[in-house]
């Protein structure tokens, strides 16, 4: 049979089309930079709304002025993400080759990058300055140390695991203070609940908090930074370890006993930290980013009874004691992809954004800077001076550096074994068969 | 046979409809041609891929995620077209009915829904479900009921849950359509039903529903293709969770693509996607019947 004209004209302009934009796609794929080292274009997720941000949003608006003061020859051409849509952002500029200049990155994506020569090392910008280097606090570098090479540059060192706790209502069931060993911290527990209290309260819903912010340092109460070293870079250990599953049997017991609100999967981490404010929960576990909108959303007389402590060492192995999961987590990145004059420019630029303008901002505001901020003690709140006292030793975020696949077996299995529908040795097996 | 207008020439035709045609093709027929290509590379996001031909689609087959995310799709699927079409019919009845006071209010407040983004109404109803302040909850505890079940946290009941909202937005949507058509029937047919003694319920189901067929069928049409795809309200409410128990088809792509950044994977999932929910809305058009009643 014949094609009607009409239905034939439609399928050649069909066929056009789809050659002019198959051009039009493989076209925009090159750059389309500036290229005489006057601008600079950067993606980043720190809000402007300066008065509702957190320390890094305001610590960067002050650097980013101090920048653009200096330099009013550069354009920076910056990009708001929020944080939330900018990981999406990201790996969609990732797909389209367009990402900027200057971006964000965690080390779960760093493979990724340097497979498509979308990152930059960086060591030789950093060994070339040691003014520059000197700044940073001890280790800072470490998680983006990859084959030899500091592939990022970090803005913050926190820890992801901070316990903000009531210190009147441990009082209140017969503990002054927090408890030294797993099996105290259990007792306090079912104290609390037997007082009427939510013992923790968890906002779960986003999947991410209870494996990145509680599960994760219980695992390391069990082992240490070496165990997760040799999984990651694939020397013998697995997912069903016995520390690993012995971690997961822990957060188990502590479901049985009514450590958390039933609600867990349903409310968020903004949620849970609203029962700690109005007094319903004795404790809340969040890294250090919740110190900020704890000493904002809390009363000066609360904020006397607020306490901060790290989880317990599990009894008979008080060497794990100290180490938490944290980091810098996010690092800024610079893409290659630029000319030489642009490249000198983005370095410097990086150099002084986060460089000693915005520790100090940082710090002030209750920021955990990467740089060691130069700021007088006695202008802190008590409660910073609180959480610089904890004895920290970082080890890696899981959630940080292991690939999406895993991680979203590590989140999603999480809450099925908050609510009992798998066993811990299920949850280690799950994540491990993904591996 | 009546003409009012002369058709246009072939060229003008073409002129006119070729703006429309490209923005659909751009948006819709270009990607789906892309994802099609994709299905078969190993692509993460970057610019290196490798052609590895069917093997995305052999590891679907054994993705038991995959196929629980079908199940859950259809399960919500089967219970919002009872809850929007089944529902929207007999509050459209009740609305045709002339002893009912306050037609317009009860109209307009039932299709206000509508016109709210999915996002909006999937918060609404996160704070609907919140075990503490949750106005569902002081409903039934205020009515001396214990043991309220966990709206959101509960595998057993979540996909219940999470198809009330999607149900209670769109129900004016079909009820508009139904109202529309229910207005049209004769009232001389409806007047000697009436004479020879019917019931309400004989009403409606053996005058009405057959009257009204065509725009039954094109609802539940509509109703089943929307649904299959849902993915907002969802997202907004549970993001799938607890575990996968809420995870639909078009969330578990989300999750692969962007979540674990295996795009071409989850180009292999979206292509899957389009199979089965031209194979169910075929299906269902089958069963609806072509000509039935007309």
């Amino acid at each position: 049979m014949k094609m009607k004209k009409q239905t034939r004209m439609g399928v050649v302009v069909l066929i056009i089309m789809l050659l002019v934009s198959q051009a039009a796609i493989f076209a925009s794929g090159a750059s389309e930079q500036e290229e005489d080292g006057k601008s600079i274009s950067m993606i980043h997720f720190m809000s402007p709304a300066y008065e509702a941000g957190d320390a890094n949003d305001k610590a960067f608006a002050a650097s980013m002025a101090e920048y653009r003061e200096n330099h009013p020859d550069i354009n920076v051409a910056d990009e708001f993400v929020q944080h939330d849509n900018y990981q999406v952002k990201i790996k969609t500029m990732i797909a389209s080759n367009t990402l900027p200049n200057v971006y964000y990155s965690k080390p779960d994506l760093f493979p990724l990058l340097r497979e498509n020569n979308m990152i930059m090392p960086l060591t030789d910008m950093i060994e070339t300055d040691p003014e520059f280097k000197a700044l940073f606090k001890k280790g800072a570098f470490n998680d983006f140390t990859f084959d030899g090479d500091i592939w990022a540059i970090p803005f913050q060192l926190q820890s992801n695991h901070v316990v903000y706790y009531n210190k009147a209502m441990f009082k209140e069931v017969g503990f002054n203070e927090f408890p030294k060993t797993m099996s105290e911290f259990k007792d306090l527990v079912s104290k609390l609940r037997n007082a009427g209290y939510i013992p923790i309260s968890m906002g779960n819903k986003g999947r991410w908090l209870n494996p990145s912010c509680i599960f994760n340092t219980m695992v390391y109460r069990f082992t240490d930074a070496s165990w997760f070293n040799s999984l990651y870079n694939d020397e013998g250990a697995t997912f069903n370890d016995k520390p690993f599953v012995d971690a997961a049997k822990l957060m188990s017991e502590l479901v049985s006993l009514g450590a958390f609100n039933e609600d867990m999967n349903s409310i968020d981490n903004n949620q849970q930290r609203v029962l700690f404010y109005n007094e319903e929960a004795a404790m809340f576990i969040e890294g250090s980013w919740a110190l900020g909108p704890v000493m904002d959303n809390m009363s000066e007389e609360q904020l006397k009874n607020v306490g901060l402590a790290i989880l317990p060492a599990i009894d008979g192995m008080p060497e794990y004691a100290n180490i938490v999961a944290g980091g810098p987590g996010w690092g800024i990145v610079i893409n290659p992809d630029m000319s030489e004059a642009t490249k000198d420019v983005v370095i410097e630029f990086v150099k002084e954004l986060y460089g000693q303008t915005f520790a100090n901002a940082a710090a002030a505001n209750g920021g955990f800077p990467a740089v060691k901020p130069m700021i007088d003690e006695d202008a802190l709140h008590p409660l910073q001076v609180a959480y610089n006292n904890i004895d920290f030793e970082f080890a890696p975020i899981f959630d940080v550096q292991l690939p999406g696949s895993i991680v979203d077996v590590f989140y999603n299995d999480m809450q099925q074994l908050l609510i009992n529908e798998i066993t811990p040795e299920e949850y280690a097996q799950n994540i491990e068969n993904v591996r | 046979m009546q003409r009012t207008l002369p058709l246009p020439k072939k060229r003008t035709m073409i002129i006119a409809f070729l703006p429309p045609l490209l923005i659909f093709a751009f948006v819709f027929i270009f990607p789906l041609i892309f994802s099609l290509r994709y299905s078969f590379t190993d692509w993460k996001g970057g610019l290196s891929t490798q052609f590895i031909g069917f093997d995305n689609y052999k590891e679907l087959l054994f993705d038991s995620n995959f196929w629980n995310s079908l199940k859950n799709t259809v399960t919500v699927t089967v219970l919002v077209v009872i809850g929007q079409v089944g529902l929207g019919f007999i509050i459209a009845v009740f609305l045709v009915n002339k002893y009912v006071a306050w037609r317009n209010v009860h109209r307009t407040l039932i299709f206000l829904p509508v016109v709210l983004s999915p996002v909006v109404v999937g918060l609404i109803w996160t704070i609907v479900y919140n075990k503490r302040n949750g106005f569902l909850n002081l409903f039934l505890s205020n009515l001396g009921i214990q043991n309220i079940p966990l709206w959101l946290s509960d595998p057993s009941i979540v996909l219940y849950s999470v198809s009330i909202p999607i149900i209670w937005q769109f129900i004016g949507l079909y009820m508009i359509m139904f109202l529309g058509s229910l207005e049209n029937i004769p009232k001389s047919i409806l007047e000697s039903a009436d004479i020879d003694g019917a019931s309400t319920y004989q009403r409606s189901i053996k005058i009405m529903l057959p009257m009204i067929y065509p725009t039954f069928k094109v609802a539940m049409m509509l109703c089943i293709s929307g649904t299959l795809k849902i993915f907002d309200q969802i997202f907004v409410l549970t993001g799938g969770g607890p575990g996968q128990s809420s995870m639909t088809m078009s969330l578990y792509n989300y999750r692969v693509s962007f979540d674990m950044m295996r795009f071409s994977y989850g180009s292999a999932l979206s292509i899957a996607m389009i199979i089965i929910t031209l194979l169910i809305t075929g299906f269902s058009l089958r069963v609806l019947g072509g000509k039935r009643y007309e």
